[in-house]
This record gives structure tokens, sequence and C-alpha cells, in this order.
């Protein structure tokens, strides 16, 4: 278990979702598990879209080849709604941050916070909160 | 609620949690998204896509003419089995042309179970053998459908070429008893096999 004061992971997405229109945060890893969520996402429907860019991220890099060479490295992928925009974007090693945003938020600016975020979340996410109690 | 780590301890039970990854396995329109939907406690991730008439002559509808949907992505549902253990299951679309998803979804799975029909059991040979090459574990559940053949169960394991050891059990992917029933014999022995010194 991982000791409560320590939870900076969720703490960091629901830090990043402070800039104006913004709406959720998830952390998922490569193979589609949760590792963290914002603070207006409950757990279910995070784990649902946790699943859900996982394979969002697997067919995005099916994709490769109609643009490039079929090994170019995969990004982000940014989806587009009526009621906003979705990024997913590679978050160090086997992970991956998506962020929900409303459709006036500054694309830019986001993509910004983001790249600052993975930066932020890659040093947390080497060195792994301490074990409230030992293993 | 607050921001959450999914490990932290305010969320779940006392009890340290383990999250075990599995996943649902079989040819075109074998149960898979029928099997998820019965067993997940919340509401099911899908990928349904009406089928085109582009699909007419490459999957093959024999026998089960009302299905209008298939699966283009995965299925996803959470089945909480105890305090201790929680199942995720991701169900794999399984057609050849979706090949590069399934690989990818197998990352850190623990395990597979196979969905099979015994009027299409040539149709499981393809999946099996991805099931293999992925190095995975699997047990085999055989979905019973209206009309399909009760194959003894001594020849559907030569005939699907099952080690002694794997584990081949009967259900109804609507029905969740023999669901239920149809993944804990995969649970059981992904940990029986743990228990084997390797
Ligand atoms: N009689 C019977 N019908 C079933 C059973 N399981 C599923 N079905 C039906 O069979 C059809 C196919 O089921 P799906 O769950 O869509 O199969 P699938 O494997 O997800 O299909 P794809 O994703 O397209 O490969 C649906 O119309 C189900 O209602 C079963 O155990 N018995
Ligand atoms: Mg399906």
């Amino acid at each position: 278990m991982i000791d409560v004061t320590n939870n900076r992971l969720g703490w960091m997405l629901d830090d990043a979702l402070r800039m104006p229109e913004t709406r959720h945060g998830i952390l998922l890893s490569a193979d589609g598990l949760l590792m963290a969520h914002s603070e207006r996402i409950d757990r279910d429907e995070a784990e649902r879209q946790a699943a859900a860019m996982a394979g969002l991220q697997s067919l995005a890099r099916g994709t490769a080849e109609f643009c490039g060479d079929p090994g170019t490295t995969w990004r982000q992928t940014i989806s587009e709604f009526d009621d906003g925009y979705v990024f997913l974007v590679a978050a160090g090693a086997g992970a991956y941050l998506a962020v929900s945003a409303s459709p006036q938020v500054d694309m830019e600016a986001v993509s910004f916070r983001l790249q600052e975020l993975v930066q932020r979340l890659g040093k947390e996410l080497t060195s792994p909160p301490r074990e409230s109690r030992p293993a | 609620m607050d921001s959450a780590l999914v490990s932290d301890s305010r969320y779940l039970r006392d009890t340290v949690q383990t999250a075990v990854k599995l996943l649902i396995v079989g040819h075109f329109a074998v149960g898979k998204t029928t099997f998820v939907g019965t067993l997940s406690e919340i509401r099911p991730l899908r990928t349904e896509e009406r089928m085109t008439q582009a699909g007419t002559f490459v999957d093959d509808l024999a026998g089960i003419e009302d299905k209008t949907t298939t699966t283009v992505a995965m299925d996803f549902g959470r089945l909480t089995l105890s305090d201790r253990l929680v199942l995720y299951l991701f169900g794999t679309p399984g057609q050849q042309r979706f090949t590069r998803l399934w690989q990818d979804l197998s990352r850190g799975a623990l395990g597979a179970l196979v969905l099979v029909d015994t009027t299409r059991l040539d149709s499981s040979f393809e999946v099996m053998d991805l099931v293999e090459r992925q190095g995975l574990p699997y047990a085999v559940a055989v979905n019973r459908f209206d009309g399909s053949p009760a194959v003894p169960e001594a020849e559907l394991r030569e005939a699907l070429d099952l080690l002694p050891t794997t584990p081949l059990v009967q259900c109804d992917a609507r029905d969740e008893a023999s669901s239920l029933r149809a993944l804990i014999a995969l649970v059981d022995h992904l940990l029986t096999l743990d228990q084997e010194p390797a």
C-alpha cells in the first residue's frame, strides 16, 4: 500500500489541471491499467478510460505507416469532439498521460503543460513513493 | 472524491489488493464481448461497430445471423473476486486483421481464457497459436451455443491439442455463474503454475 501522504501522482495531475478549461487527467500503464487519476473522475470511469486509452494508443501506432516509416515514434494522439478534446501523450517508459479539455482550451498551452507534467512524472515514476510499511 | 493513486488505501479496503490482467480471446463471434459484459461489475468498455457489407465474405456469420455488431478494438471489464484480488478483463478482437492490437493488449497479462465453439473448432487454431506464441498460460472454455454439438472432453482435447494440465471447462457466456466458473478455472490454473518451481 502506498502512503496517503505520498500520493504525489494524483496530486500532480490535479495541479496540472488547474489551468483553465481542462477537465480530467489520468495516468495509465502501457498495458492499460490505471495508475492515478484526478479529483473529479471516479475510479470506475478512470479505469475504463485507462483501458480505452491503451487501445487508442495501440491503434494510433498502427497507423504510423500511413504517415511514413512504420517504425516512426508515436508522440501523441488528440481526439476532437463537439464537447472538447482528449490529449493522449507518452509519459516515460511504459506510461501514458491523458487529459481532457473543453473546446475553448488553449491547445498550445495544454501541450506545453503536458510536456512539463510528463517531465515531472518521469522523475516521480523512476523514484516510486516510499512504502508505508515494510514489504 | 479526491484524486488518487489507484493503490491508495483510502479507496480500497484495508487489505493489499492484487490487480490481475487477463485476456478473453477467441475467434470471431465466439462470445467474448458477451462474456466480459456478463462478468464485469462496472459498465464495460465496448468498441462495437455495425458490421458492414465489406465483411460479408471475411467474417463468417453462419449460425449467428442475428449478430449485427463486431468489436473493432477491445472489451474491458473489472471483476473484484475478493478483498485481495481484482481481475481486469481485456477482450480482444478475434480477426486476423487485428493481430497487432492483440499483441499490444496482451502486455502485462498473466493469462488468457480462450473461448471456443464446438461447431467451429478449426476457427480456434489461429487464436490458440497466437496465445501460445505470446507464451501466455491459458484455459479453454467451450461457449455452448444452442444447437452446437456436445463434443466429449477427450475429443476436444485432442482436436485442440491441449496439454493434460490445461483446464477445459464449459460455459454459457450469457450466464454469470458458468462464466465465473470458467474464469476461476483460469485463475486457479495461474495460481498452480505460480507455485510450481520454474
Ligand atoms: N446461444 C448462445 N449465444 C451466445 C452465447 N454467447 C454469445 N452469444 C451470442 O452470440 C453472438 C456473438 O457474441 P459476441 O459476444 O458479440 O461475440 P464476440 O466474440 O465478442 O464477437 P467479435 O467481437 O465480433 O469477434 C451474440 O449475438 C450473442 O448474443 C452463448 O453462450 N450461447
Ligand atoms: Mg466482441
